[in-house]
């Protein structure tokens, strides 16, 4: 058997998951996959649309909820769906990416998600619901399957998600170098999914890392280490997830179909040398102290001292480390306490 | 970085120890306890986690 490759094969699989999943009787499975990108975007791109619209203030403490409370008008042309939702029939085109929900064509895209949510407080089990785009949610009478969802409130999806978390090393391996990996996550998650998973945090220790402590340690914020796979590998686990998410068509909730969840890590890679001043970025301690005032009774988790010196600079400086001693603690706040490069 | 990785397609972060994102800015000694690192206390849900 051919062992699947990443970018290329990933698409395939993406094809043939779908293609085979796509369990509706009677609908052709590209139609079907069509269809749910189509209900999934709507309310992706709604979301998306409020945070980027609202100028990305940035995330507070109170989290991504406060990156969704702006509004930006949005007019797109509504899916071309069938007039009733309950009529049997296909729609006059294939629903697109970006089309919103039928009828919803003169709404912003989060009005439009929210409409449908917001319905009423049971949820139709979409297995029994045929329109192709309109099935956000709570969208049809004479519910089948109830569940208790947050329906008038899509932005709170996270405070019910049930979240699925794995170990990326030793979660699903797709090139056979024994390590779980990106490609081997994604297909393992189109043959097992669990249709009462809402939300897939996978990656979050697939960050490039020296591994010295076992992907902690995060040499760059905005990459895939090599071992995992690589970003194009994470966009399309991303996209396939989604998609997936839509497929799901029973308890999942109605809630947006959110994925995969990188750490906010604990500690930030500071490679001794690196700058050549022997304190890297995300030195959280003032480092000048004279030896004589360094700290000794502050241990990390792996029992060493938690302060390191540096071999390279002539002034004895030190730094925290609450776990390996091979990365330092960033401070919040402080200039080089950010761990990741620059936005691109 | 989070908002290059919301744009990425992310959605949702989870916010691993987030309780040990500050630090007490000097590296002071920490008073041993029974049964924690010392110097917890320096690290450990400052009030500037809370934002």
């Amino acid at each position: 058997m051919r062992k699947p490759q990443r970018g290329l094969a990933l698409r395939e699989l993406s094809w043939v998951g779908l293609g085979a999943g796509g369990s509706e009787p009677g609908r052709a499975a590209g139609t079907a996959d069509r269809d749910l990108t189509c209900r999934d975007r709507a309310i992706l791109e709604g979301e998306l649309s409020v945070r980027r619209g609202s100028g990305n203030p940035g995330i507070r403490s109170d989290g991504l909820r406060r990156l969704c409370r702006g509004r930006t008008r949005r007019v797109r042309p509504a899916c071309p769906s069938r007039t009733s939702r309950r009529t049997a029939g296909r729609a006059d085109r294939p629903c697109r990416p970006g089309d919103l929900p039928h009828g919803q064509g003169t709404s912003s895209a989060p009005d439009a998600a929210r409409a449908n949510l917001a319905h009423g407080d049971q949820c139709v089990d979409r297995s029994v619901s045929d329109d192709p785009c309109g099935r956000i949610g709570c969208v049809t009478s004479e519910p089948t399957q109830t569940h208790a969802v947050p329906v008038d409130r899509p932005i709170d999806w996270w405070k019910s998600a049930v979240v699925y978390q794995i170990y990326p090393r030793s979660f699903a391996d797709s090139n056979g170098d024994g390590t779980g990996d990106i490609p081997g996550m994604y297909v393992a998650v189109w043959i097992t999914w669990p249709r009462w998973v809402s939300m897939w945090s996978g990656c979050h220790r697939c960050y490039a890392s020296p591994m010295d402590d076992n992907g902690y340690d995060i040499s760059d914020y905005q990459d895939v280490d090599p071992l995992f796979g690589t970003l194009e590998d994470l966009d399309v686990l991303i996209a396939g997830l989604h998609e997936r998410g839509i497929k799901t068509r029973d308890g999942s909730g109605g809630q947006p179909h959110l994925r995969r969840a990188p750490v906010v890590h604990r500690v930030a890679r500071s490679r001794l040398g690196r700058s050549g001043t022997g304190t890297g970025g995300g030195r959280p301690g003032r480092g000048s102290s004279p030896a004589a005032r360094v700290p000794s009774r502050r241990t990390g988790s792996r029992r060493s001292p938690a302060r390191r010196g540096s071999s390279t600079s002539a002034a004895a400086q030190y730094y925290l480390h609450l776990f390996s001693p091979e990365a330092a603690g960033p401070q919040l706040g402080e200039p080089g306490g950010t761990p990741a490069r620059s936005t691109t | 970085m989070m908002n290059w990785w919301v744009d990425r397609g992310v959605d949702g972060f989870r916010m691993d120890v987030i309780n040990l994102i500050s630090k007490a800015p000097e590296l002071v000694d920490g008073e041993p306890a029974p049964g924690t690192d010392p110097g917890t206390s320096l690290v450990s849900s400052l009030p500037t986690v809370r934002g």
